[in-house]
């Protein structure tokens, strides 16, 4: 929690995960194996072709959606909450997109495909849903942007933004299974994201002023991917903005659960800080990392790191 | 098929007498727990396969004639989407090519690189495989061969 009378604004990002690796192959290809013999009988050479079998690959099913930029501040004009949503899965899909807040003095207003990225709704360019999104190639990513407003009766205090994707072919426990439901009249199959990812996304409310915090992540995988599996390497990072001065500001973040927090790995403005709780502004345990800024100027702001490795 | 491998193979090629048969399957290795807590590995019909998988490239060959087979020579193209990766369990070890026409063990293959000459060939570069039967194939008798790919 950053000083006092501070919301605390914990971007819980979702895992930032890479497209799947080029050169794999499509959904719905069909994999065609077809063996030969030849041979020799009473001096005559022959040969002839194998039965052939044909297995398709099956379109694996996943997705991820990451909240863009700071933690946006809603007031009673429409604004917009950016996403980027990622078709991480390995066939052609679509996805619905559902908005929810934790409280219900905000307008939802729907989801718009931010054609040109800006960040902004513009009515001239960019596309409102009225359904699942467009069809995505594996890989693509597409941004979006939720729009909100605030209503009569929004404190400073905000609340946040709940926001979910979900494949159109299904979604469920990794390794179900949709038969003849995938890409080529193969089948779909369920990857490791669930083919759901969500966003939690904390939102302020109109003329709040108070110190913001976000937070974002990086995934190194032991193969230089950017997958969350076992033994990858999580980089989180904690960016506070302090717009007026503050006294006694602190950051606490608990190591999530399951995850084992990387010795040394604390760090305030790119600068080491032991894991003791010593001299330093920073301690670091197995359970959570804190450090202490104590009083901010106007306009500051303070990054602190730490990694953690995934079970 | 590749008809150009085969060539100095069968100069003269004539139609398949029906009692040479020739049958290949893909399956997928799956692990079976057994009552006493082991696992073995079995082999099933792949459920659903996405890249990253091994399945398993079995052919089966039986003389159903009255006669001896000399010469048996069994190839496999590796179809596109599939990438070789080594023998099947109990089998005996394909020869392997990168072009479909020189074939030996992998350490003696070499791949061309862009920027000219060659260099050592990977399992990932291999095109075909095939398998030669030293001995002729006595009439009633059949026999198999495998090897593992990856789904690219």
């Amino acid at each position: 929690m950053i000083g006092r009378a501070c919301p605390i604004v914990l971007a819980l990002l979702c895992m930032a995960q890479s497209a799947p690796a080029s050169g794999q192959t499509r959904a719905g290809t069909a994999i065609v194996n077809t063996a030969s013999i030849s041979y020799t009988l009473d001096g005559t050479d022959y040969q002839a072709p194998s039965n052939s079998v044909t297995i398709v690959v099956a379109e694996r099913l996943d997705v991820g959606l990451a909240p863009q930029g700071s933690v946006p501040v809603v007031d009673e004009t429409p604004g917009t909450v950016p996403l980027v949503l990622t078709n991480l899965g390995s066939g052609q899909e679509s996805f619905t997109i559902d908005v929810s807040a934790s409280v219900t003095t905000i307008a939802l207003d729907g989801v718009a495909i931010d054609r040109n990225g800006d960040g902004r709704f513009d009515a001239a360019t960019d596309t409102m849903l009225t359904g699942p999104t467009p069809v995505m190639q594996p890989g693509e990513s597409l941004p979006l942007l939720a729009i909100v407003a605030a209503t009569p009766g929004m404190t400073a205090a905000g609340g946040d933004l709940h926001v979910t994707a979900t494949a159109i072919t299904g979604s469920g426990p990794t390794t179900e299974t949709f038969p003849g439901a995938g890409d080529g009249g193969g089948d779909a199959v369920v990857g490791d994201t669930g083919a759901t990812a969500s966003a939690d996304i904390p939102f302020l409310g109109p003329n709040a002023a108070g110190p913001t915090l976000s937070k974002s992540q990086a995934v190194v995988a032991p193969d230089g991917s950017a997958q969350p599996v076992s033994g990858a390497v999580v980089t989180y990072t904690l960016v506070a903005r302090f717009p007026d001065a503050t006294r006694t500001a602190r950051i606490d973040d608990p190591v999530p659960a399951g995850t084992t927090y990387l010795p040394g790995s604390l760090s305030l403005d790119g600068a080491v800080l032991s894991d003791a709780a010593d001299g330093d502004a920073g301690s670091a345990g197995p359970r959570t990392i804190s450090v202490v800024l104590g009083d901010t100027a106007p306009g500051a702001m303070r990054t602190v790191s730490f990694k953690v490795r995934l079970p | 098929m590749t008809p150009l491998f085969l060539l100095p193979l069968a100069a003269a090629v004539a139609a398949t007498p029906a009692p040479l048969s020739l049958e290949t399957k893909v399956l997928a290795e799956t692990r079976v727990a057994a009552a006493d807590g082991t696992t073995r590995i079995a082999l099933v019909a792949p459920r659903r396969i996405v890249p990253g998988d091994q399945v398993v490239v079995q052919v089966v060959y039986r003389n159903a004639g009255r006669q001896p087979i000399d010469g048996l020579v069994i190839a496999n193209p590796l179809p596109q989407g599939l990438a070789y990766r080594d023998a099947g369990a109990a089998s005996a070890a394909p020869e392997l090519s990168v072009d479909g026409r020189t074939f030996g063990t992998l350490a003696t293959l070499r791949v061309p690189v862009a920027a000219g000459g060659t260099r050592p060939a990977g399992v990932g570069d291999v095109t075909h495989v095939r398998w030669r039967v030293p001995n002729p194939v006595a009439a009633g008798s059949s026999g198999q061969f495998a090897f593992r790919a990856i789904v690219r």
